[in-house]
């Protein structure tokens, strides 16, 4: 995947034209074709205390929020493309432009050659959105009954539909629970129902917004692989947004970050993970204690205990530490690793948007 | 699963919408169905109707009122029983405004159908249960109180073709007082005023013939009374209507289908999706 490519006369325009999911090589043609997207909400705003809020009945005061601002990106067929930013940062506000819950102030947005916001039926059957908490299911019947309402809203073939839903059981673990009300099921429970519900129509264009928030490490899991298998096996367009990374290491080749509503990076994780910077990390075990003055002049000291020590220093050095600490008396074992990625996310964040043309 | 993604629709225009309906209604039956005490507490909107003509029978007992008699104003509020039952309004105007403060809305507005229709079924759903036990209970409390209504045939046809069309006018009023909730965060006052008009302007407090002035003929031409005192009046024979009246209710049905699909295309843009 390319990453940011400089042009005059635009701000904030990449392409993410994704080489393909984990489990697929190569992307089809673009699906989701982004340009200039910006979206405002007007807020109002008033001092605190009682008095600022008598004001405020006859003196109402406004504030323009920009959301997300001129972003553009363009997204391939079976491809599962990490979307990350910190709280506010404009991921949902993108995905629901995406999926025509947002009209967009400014832009253009073209989802399988549809206007979103415009909310062709033909459209909607093709997508699907999960939203973290906002459920689909009608919470008040069984869950095999909301699939079955989902059937006719959605006009599947009887036969297509009973196959999918049967897959979607079992490869969700749905058996036991899709007898029961949807209001009666637990967090994960229920998250695995909506998306069994989100996909019965085996969309084009899948929009998952924190699909594995709150739910054990066994449904997190559950999910990711079956998002990796739905991607294989219909070949569509997956935008995933998580503050969980394990979710975006599992199952994304190439992410964009955002922060501020702008785009501040698109490549591949590879990629992101490299610019961890010129770091990296030796993780030291200890049989007995060691001084911290006979290993500062290796690299920065980030911990250090009794029985474990951990490095970060200069890639190129890397090696020549590690020898050091091998050579040490008391040193049990010795690792080498990149940083984290969310210290390097944090950095992205904290960047300017990036300057390219689509 | 298999490979293959989302088809083209199989079925479209009315035939679609049926279906979708048919889909719908099948659920929100079942929902109601699930929430038995609810439908008890329903029955508690026929005290108004009741209490009303409990008043003018009362006012009518020493002779005529206006030329009503207690009879027919039997027959009116027994009528009027059964139409202010079969609005769906509540369900609309109450319906859509939380999701749209919520940001519920958001996973209706997925669907490939309008949101409004989920909360035309979840009406429908209940009026099927609400109605159901009036179909009993007004033939008997006419006949026990002494009811009149027309020998009329032609203002029974009349009167029961205008109850399922004004309440469809009345169901667009409601789902625009909803709407209001896309421009105002709280829209409650903005609705109660449909409620309120409807006491007087729809003949739930007393048949409109009974007002001052120039009102009784201007409010014979308005969805309200269309809906719920236009049939009953007839029925009753304390006016008759004309046969145009018909063709006045389906002008309203395309005006306000109209107005609300404006109202509509422009509050969505301003939606903001909120809470997701």
């Amino acid at each position: 995947m390319p990453g940011p490519v400089s042009g005059p006369g635009d701000t904030n325009r990449l392409v993410v034209a994704a080489t393909g999911a984990r489990r697929r090589k190569g992307a089809g043609p673009a699906v989701i074709t982004v340009s200039g997207l910006t979206r405002e909400f007007q807020v109002t705003e008033r001092e605190p205390g009682f008095r600022a809020a008598m004001r405020s009945v006859v003196h109402r005061r406004y504030r323009t929020v920009t959301a997300v601002a001129d972003v553009s990106f363009t997204i391939g067929g079976g491809s599962i493309i990490g979307f990350l930013g910190p709280n506010g940062s404009g991921k949902t506000t993108t995905l629901k432009c995406l999926a025509g819950l947002l009209t967009p102030s400014a832009g253009t947005v073209d989802v399988l050659g549809y206007t979103p916001h415009r909310r062709d039926p033909e459209f909607l059957r093709q997508l699907g959105f999960v939203m973290g908490q906002r459920w689909q299911l009608n919470v008040d019947i069984p869950v095999l009954e909301s699939f079955d309402l989902h059937r006719i809203v959605y006009d599947l073939d009887r036969a297509d539909y009973q196959q999918t839903r049967d897959q979607l059981i079992e490869l969700l673990d749905l058996g036991d629970i899709a007898r029961q009300q949807a209001r009666k099921l637990s967090l994960g429970q229920r998250m695995r129902c909506e998306f069994a519900a989100a996909l019965l129509h085996r969309p084009r264009v899948v929009l998952l917004d924190e699909p594995t928030l709150g739910l054990d490490f066994d449904a997190q899991q559950q999910i990711r692989r079956f998002v990796a298998d739905y991607v294989t096996l219909t070949g569509a367009a997956v935008l995933l947004t998580s503050h969980y990374l394990a979710d975006i290491e599992a199952l994304c080749q190439d992410v964009m970050t955002i922060s501020a509503g702008r785009i501040t990076y698109s490549g591949s994780l590879q990629q992101l993970k490299a610019m961890a910077g010129n770091q990296k990390r030796i993780a030291v075990r200890l049989a007995t204690p060691i001084a911290a003055t006979s290993v500062s002049h290796l690299g920065e000291i980030l911990e250090h205990t009794e029985s474990t020590l951990l490095l970060e220093v200069q890639r190129g050095q890397a090696g020549a530490a590690v020898a050091v600490l091998e050579a040490l008396d008391g040193v049990v074992d010795v690792s080498l690793t990149d940083p984290p990625l969310e210290d390097t996310l944090r950095d992205l964040y904290a960047r300017p948007a990036v300057a390219t043309t689509p | 699963m298999t490979g293959a993604t989302a088809e083209s629709a199989r079925w479209t225009g009315p035939r679609r919408v049926a279906r979708v309906y048919g889909g719908l209604l099948r659920a929100e039956l079942q929902v109601a169905a699930t929430y038995r005490t609810q439908l008890l507490i329903g029955a508690l909107s026929w005290v108004v109707p009741v209490a009303f003509m409990a008043l003018w029978r009362g006012a009518a007992a020493g002779g005529d009122v206006q030329g009503i008699s207690a009879g027919q104003f039997t027959g009116y509020f027994g009528f009027v029983l059964f139409t202010s039952s079969l609005q769906l309004t509540r369900n609309l105007s109450f319906g859509i405004s939380p999701l749209i403060h919520s940001g519920q809305l958001s996973a209706l507005l997925l669907r490939p159908h309008h949101p409004l229709h989920v909360m035309v079924a979840r009406g429908m759903a209940e009026l099927a249960y609400k109605l159901t036990p009036l179909l009993v209970v007004i033939p008997v409390l006419l006949a026990l109180i002494g009811g009149t209504v027309t020998d009329s045939p032609g203002q029974w046809v009349l009167g029961l073709l205008l109850m399922p069309l004004g309440a469809v006018a009345e169901g667009y009023l409601g789902a625009m007082m909803g709407s209001i909730a896309l421009w105002l965060t709280k829209s409650a006052g903005i609705r109660g005023l449909l409620f309120g008009a409807e006491w007087i302007a729809g003949g739930l407090v007393a048949p409109i013939v009974l007002l001052p002035g120039i009102l009784p003929e201007l409010l014979r031409h308005q969805p309200l009374w269309f809906a719920i005192g236009g049939p009953a009046e007839a029925i009753s024979g304390i006016r008759a209507v004309s046969p145009w009246i018909l063709l006045e209710v389906v002008a309203w049905i395309v005006a306000l289908h109209l107005v609300f699909t404006e109202i509509w295309r422009r509050g969505m843009r301003r939606y903001e999706a909120v809470g997701t």
